[in-house]
């Protein structure tokens, strides 16, 4: 036992030393491993993280929202459905919402205003917990998220104006703010009143953007959902399972493809790899032979080369998750944000759930450290299992 | 032919190489000799007369290709190469024509090669290794790296590696090709202590140099891969 | 001093390092209800469906109005959807003089 750790050591330890004797090669080449390997991995925690917090924040979301459909676009919807809704057997609540998008030709950025009665929703009597000041009640009064507030530039003033679809000018009162810690959900949010969003979109008093239903049941979600859209033909309902489902997709289709480019960068380094390894120069090949004459058994020369690769490969994998680790969760993915947030002007904080499975380590283990392995330790299997004689004359 | 105090039996061993292929080459062609444990001999002969591949089968770095081969008392004609290995390290030494020393490691790092695959931990490589060299007088040199020292002390290193394992065999391939007269003199020299020392040598060499030496009990002369018995 | 030594040393830092970040996750994800808790109220409150991640992109702020095409059609250059729109680029020439 003894004798077989002492052999393992000194293997480790010739290795170590002839890596180190390449030691602008190696770490060359452990550094931009580690880079790739950061870079998959970055890739994959955020995505991870970023799931893992939309389910968790997205539990909450409105069970069922129903729509007006007209032509295949979606429209304003009058008021008078809300009273059919009401009469349905096992709804809770029918909350009408107004919201659309403002796009400040100023800036470029996009701001989401929404507009709904808090005293109709679920915990709508805690909104203030989330708002820093007071909430919208008088006319013109609105909330801002922390993207649009900075994006307005008030510095320290609490008025500003929007445009109506006329190009008239609607004057508004900042009384309030989201906290930080809802940043993730509500930065590019303006939460003023219904009178106040119909006045800003121009829509007719009778008439709402979608409608927000609670059932008694979460279980007959889906049973009510068919019920509505049986007594309001006109309209498109969505579920919340399947709100979730789009998101999933629609995320899965960008992410398998930023998936694929990084993983061929990690393919293209493991051929590079294989390429050159396969290669063996002639000095290597004359190593192998000189300790194969010395009475080294190609096993010993595959476990020296294993020892290599595992060193090299596994400090790269190490170091990549451990820096991609940094990167996503303290620097907030600073190098993936322009990639998942397209072209938006307002970004908010990716203040994100920390969350790294054991599988995806495995996974990234098993795309970049097994096959250098592979790369590298097979032709010098090919070149220990020569007759050593012709190499070294 | 065979006998007991015989540390090397060939029985009509043939070496032919990519057999079966186009560009197939007969290098020996069934050759039977003995050397008794504790002499010296020359194997003679121009390059390409089939001495090295003689050196490599003795050497248990290749098996014939048939014939029987019995070195230190083990008949190796069908050892697979594990095998083969195993009986090297514990009773064959090497001294190559071009000594094939690692030249990034360090002179004591080189002699102790043959040690790392047996486990043996670094303070007891650095005695084994620190003695050897200090018997040929290099000690001085044992944390140089082997690519800076003279070709004289490289043969040293060459003959401290092959002896770190204390085996009964020492083979060597053209030793003094690379070296002046003084110091193939020197070489020789340390050869005859060794003989004395209880050790079977065999030496490849068409040098005049070794084949002239008075230590030498015999000479067999290799060519076009058979043996000329004088 | 042995280079495997060295090695294990190394090994032991970076394994250091990553304790102390997995420990440190591990509060964070202890702390996670409690600095959510806002936003879990805002979601409710407002009836959100979405995060804020890209607020240029109504598909991804909001599917809760995407119809199953309509959401593409909005920006002139929104094939990204499908997996034509990854491989082929809208021809440009067309949008020149559009205003965007």
């Amino acid at each position: 036992m003894n004798f077989l750790l002492e052999k393992q050591l000194n293997l480790l330890d010739y290795a170590l030393a002839s890596l180190w004797r390449r030691k602008l090669k190696n770490l060359g080449i452990m550094s931009v491993f580690a880079g790739v390997i950061c870079l998959v991995a970055s890739f994959q925690f955020l995505t991870a993280s970023l799931t893992a917090t939309a389910q968790d924040l997205l539990a909450e979301a409105p069970e069922i929202v129903v729509q007006q459909m007209s032509a295949g676009r979606q429209e304003a919807l009058p008021l008078s459905y809300l009273s059919s809704l009401e009469e349905l057997n096992g709804v809770r609540t029918v909350a009408p919402r107004i919201w659309g998008y403002y796009f400040s030709e100023i800036s470029g950025a996009n701001y989401t205003v929404l507009a709904v009665d808090p005293s109709v929703m679920p915990k709508g009597d805690r909104l203030f917990q989330a708002v820093e000041g007071q909430l919208p009640s008088g006319p013109g009064e609105a909330v801002l998220g922390s993207g649009v507030a900075a994006d307005l530039k008030l510095a320290g003033r609490r008025s500003f104006s929007l445009f109506r679809p006329d190009l008239t000018l609607k004057p508004m009162q900042m009384v309030g703010v989201f906290k930080p810690d809802t940043d993730l959900l509500t930065a590019d949010l303006i939460y003023t009143t219904p009178d106040a969003a119909r006045d800003l979109f121009a829509i007719p008093a009778d008439h709402c953007t979608d409608l927000c239903v609670y059932v008694a049941n979460p279980r007959e979600i889906g049973t009510i959902a068919k019920k509505i859209s049986v007594i309001l033909p006109g309209t498109r309902v969505l579920t919340r399972p399947q709100i979730s489902q789009t998101y999933r997709v629609v995320f899965g289709w960008r992410s398998g493809f930023a998936s694929i480019c990084l993983l061929s960068a990690l393919a293209a380094f493991v051929i590079l790899a294989w390429d050159k390894a396969s290669g063996l120069s002639a000095e290597e090949k004359r190593e192998i032979a000189i300790l194969k004459v010395l009475g080294w058994q190609t096993g010993d020369i595959l476990l020296l080369r294993c020892w290599e690769s595992l060193i090299a490969a596994g400090l790269a994998w190490l170091l990549g998750c451990t820096a991609a680790y940094l990167h996503v969760f303290w620097l907030g993915g600073a190098l993936f944000k322009p990639v998942m947030l397209g072209w938006s002007v307002i970004h908010p904080q990716l203040r994100l759930l920390p969350v790294v499975s054991t599988a995806d380590l495995l996974l990234i283990f098993t795309m970049s450290v097994v096959p250098y392995l592979a790369a590298t330790v097979i032709p010098a299997w090919r070149a220990a299992i020569t007759p050593p004689d012709a190499a070294i004359r | 032919m065979a006998d007991s105090v015989d540390m090397i039996v060939l029985d009509s061993v043939s070496k032919i190489y990519n057999r079966g292929r186009l560009n197939e080459v007969t290098a020996l062609h069934e050759v039977s000799l003995a050397v008794a444990s504790g002499s010296m001999v020359c194997l003679r002969g121009a390059s390409g007369s089939g001495k090295s591949t003689l050196l490599s089968i003795i050497g248990c770095v290749i098996p014939p290709s048939s014939g029987r081969a019995i070195i230190a008392g083990k008949p190796l004609s069908r050892l697979p190469d594990r095998f083969l290995t195993i009986h090297r390290r514990s009773h064959i030494g090497f001294i190559f024509q071009q000594f094939n020393v690692l030249p990034e490691l360090t002179v004591l790092d080189n002699v102790t090669l043959p040690l790392l695959p047996l486990g043996v931990g670094p303070a007891e490589r650095r005695r084994r290794g620190g003695e050897l060299l200090a018997g040929l007088g290099i000690d001085h040199r044992a944390s140089f790296p082997a690519g800076q020292i003279s070709g004289g002390e490289l043969q040293r290193v060459a003959i401290a590696r092959a002896l770190i394992n204390d085996p009964p065999i020492i083979l060597a391939d053209e030793p003094t090709a690379h070296l002046d007269s003084k110091l193939s003199r020197e070489f020789m020299a340390t050869m005859a202590e060794l003989k004395r020392g209880g050790k079977t040598i065999v030496i490849a060499s068409h040098d005049s140099l070794v084949t002239d030496s008075p230590d030498l009990d015999r000479i067999i002369n290799v060519k076009d891969g058979r043996i000329d018995v004088s | 001093m042995r280079p495997s030594l060295l090695l294990a040393l190394l090994l032991l830092a970076i394994g250091i390092l990553d304790v102390g970040l997995l420990l440190q996750s591990g509060q964070q994800r202890a702390a996670w209800p409690v600095r959510m808790a806002s936003a879990g109220i805002a979601t409710e409150a407002l009836g959100l469906t979405d995060l804020c991640i890209a607020t240029e992109a109504r598909y991804t702020r909001h599917p809760a109005v995407s119809d199953p095409l309509a959401p593409f059609m909005d920006h002139p250059g929104g094939l990204e959807h499908f997996p034509t729109g990854s491989f082929w680029a809208y021809p440009w020439q067309h949008l020149r003089g559009a205003s965007l």
